[in-house]
């Protein structure tokens, strides 16, 4: 039985692998990719950070078990502006194809 | 009165709503009503200094939380002193932006107002997860302001400058999960406390978390090898961002002193005196590369990105050296270096629509300056003072930087590198003057314009300057005050956790 924490840590690190791979690419698309890739698997480590349970109440004192309902806040507050920013790059990505005339980082082809 | 803490932060989030309601017209409204928002931050943030200046350390906790569970502001004397100088350096920058930058496209005040509120934002807090916050703020307005205005080398660098700030804020997030995974708590006068407890088996992890905190402070303040991204984006935009930008170095350098000193500092288990070994030589290397930059540079406003970085390089060394002396002495150069470096930009902005959009600020020989005699005392004046050289206060804030090295082992490197890399920015100077304001013919560009309203904010930012130079022994005094103030950490913390 393959357990959650194996999971939760292989499902990261192969996000941060392939994130990592994408954002050494040369196309401002597999770069936008990376960078998401990469926030998925942050949002996901910070969700872990209060510790792995299944079926503990985020409040004190009502079982003996019980989770840090903090690190999902953070989450959330991650998750809204990693969107925003993710927005925000795509944008610039168009933008930046429409100006320079390619989709590379660098603003020239072969560069 | 604490609860004036949090009005650096709301005055300028909520003029910059109120001029996003306004649309797209109404530009000398937005213009004034954000004039004024920035008048009164700079007031409510001189109220604060002097607030801080007895030494008293003011906290807000929102929502009146027990400590440490609510997010908290606090006020001491090295976040009143950069609130100061945020409130001036943006005041300036706005009135230059108002004779006309703002008109090159949309929503230009909103913008740098929400600007001015991260920035504010994160020299009043304490609290880790907040800081991430308000990076994010100001990051997220500075990537629009970096593309401000269009243009295809401001969208090629906005793009380098997005994606490399993307993955700074990634590693941000890791690192402060990993410190809360492993302290269970996010407040910093807290982590100052619970990383001193912290057992052998978290000791890798809260080395790793605390190394990839400052990792991220260093992207922000440029330091060497995480520069890379800082010298081209700062040379493409508008002229009143990148003076404005000047300050957002500094965001990481004050995030730099905050860490060493409060949680990263002496008897902090194993996270004690972390970065110590490696600041100074780091920031002598940043400090020369720099330099080596400013020397090859081919245009004006590169040449004053890489002297912001080198100036950054200089008071990074002084806080490297961790005394009471070195940290003081950083911070004077610290205010000099922020406001000279903003007229700078602005200075270069004037140059280069004088000598048309043909050859711009680039260093080759060009049609005559239209105004030669009030650029020239702009730009040699400005210059002096970025240099370091006499009478201005770069020169008393290097000289204290340098006196603050004796004894140190550091002495002859850094003696060594800090003259040395003056030299050679003299040089890079000269010779930016020379091709600049004397090899030009003698037609007379005609779309060029006079610097008009423009000259305004210049002239008062190096009255800023002089201002430095005649009061140097109360300010000196009030850095001496600020460094003891940082090095003593027992009352930050103590009024932090205690705050009613």
């Amino acid at each position: 039985m393959i357990s959650y924490e194996f999971l939760m840590a292989s499902s990261i690190g192969v996000l941060v692998t392939c994130g990592i791979y994408l954002i050494l690419r040369s196309r401002t698309f597999p770069v936008v990719l990376g960078l998401t890739l990469i926030s998925y698997a942050v949002n996901l480590f910070l969700f872990s950070m209060g510790r792995l349970k299944v079926g503990a109440p985020p409040i004190l004192g009502a079982q003996a078990d019980y989770i840090d309902p903090l690190p999902q806040g953070l989450v959330l507050t991650a998750i809204v502006i990693g969107f925003a920013m993710t927005a925000f790059a795509i944008t610039l990505a168009v933008k930046a194809h429409v100006v320079l005339g390619n989709d590379h980082v660098d603003g020239q082809e072969g560069a | 009165m604490k609860d004036l803490l949090i009005l650096p932060i709301l005055i300028p989030m909520l003029t910059a709503m109120i001029t996003l309601l306004m649309g797209d017209g109404l530009r000398n409204a937005k213009r004034w009503l954000g004039g004024i928002a920035i008048a009164a931050t700079l007031g409510v943030s001189a109220y604060l200094l002097s607030m801080s200046a007895g030494g008293e350390i003011v906290t807000y906790g929102f929502g009146d939380w027990p400590m440490p569970f609510g997010i908290v502001f606090v006020l001491d004397r090295l976040s009143g002193l950069m609130l100061t100088l945020t409130g001036v350096l943006a005041l300036f920058a706005y009135v230059y932006a108002i004779t006309g930058p703002d008109t090159k496209g949309p929503s230009f005040h909103f913008l740098f107002l929400m600007q001015i509120t991260g920035v504010n934002g994160s020299f009043l807090t304490g609290d880790l997860f907040n800081l991430f916050v308000f990076f994010e703020i100001l990051l997220l307005t500075a990537y629009v302001l970096v593309v401000y205005g269009s243009g295809p080398a401001r969208t090629r660098t906005g793009m380098q400058y997005v994606f490399i700030n993307l993955l700074g804020s990634s590693l941000f997030l890791v690192a402060i999960g990993v410190i809360y995974a492993v302290t269970g708590t996010l407040n910093m006068a807290d982590l100052a406390v619970k990383f001193a407890q912290v057992g052998a088996a978290d000791a890798m992890l809260v080395r790793a978390s605390a190394y990839l905190l400052i990792v991220v402070f260093a992207v922000k303040a440029g330091l060497f090898p995480l520069y890379f991204w800082l010298p081209h984006s700062y040379a493409a935009v508008t002229a009143p961002v990148a003076a404005l930008f000047a300050i957002m170095t500094k965001v990481g350098v004050y995030a730099i002193l905050r860490s060493t000193t409060l949680f990263f500092g002496p008897d902090q288990g194993f996270v004690e005196n972390l970065v110590l070994p490696y600041l100074l030589p780091v920031a002598l290397v940043t400090l020369v590369a720099a330099v080596l930059g400013a020397v090859s540079a081919t245009k004006l406003r590169t040449m004053a990105a890489y002297l912001l970085l080198a100036s950054i390089g200089t008071m990074l060394a002084g806080i490297g050296l961790f005394t009471a002396a070195g940290i003081s002495a950083s911070l004077y150069y610290l205010l000099h270096s922020t406001l000279i470096m903003g007229a700078l930009f602005l200075v270069a902005d004037l140059v280069s629509a004088q000598r048309g959009p043909d050859v711009r600020d680039s260093f080759v020989a060009g049609p005559k300056i239209r105004q030669p005699l009030l650029l020239g005392v702009f730009f040699c004046f400005t210059l002096i003072g970025v240099l370091g050289l006499p009478p201005l206060s770069g020169f008393l804030g290097k000289a204290q930087i340098l006196a603050a090295a004796v004894a140190s082992p550091w002495q002859t490197a850094m003696w060594a590198t800090v003259l040395l890399t003056s030299l050679l920015s003299l040089v890079a100077a000269g010779r930016a003057g020379t091709t600049l304001f004397w090899n030009t013919s003698d037609t007379l560009e005609t779309r060029s314009s006079e610097a008009g309203w423009k000259s305004l904010p210049i002239a008062g930012l190096l009255a800023c300057v002089v201002l430095l130079t005649v009061f140097a022994g109360p300010l000196t005094r009030f850095t001496e005050a600020t460094a003891n103030q940082l090095l003593e950490r027992t009352p930050y913390i103590s009024s932090v956790l205690e705050s009613p």
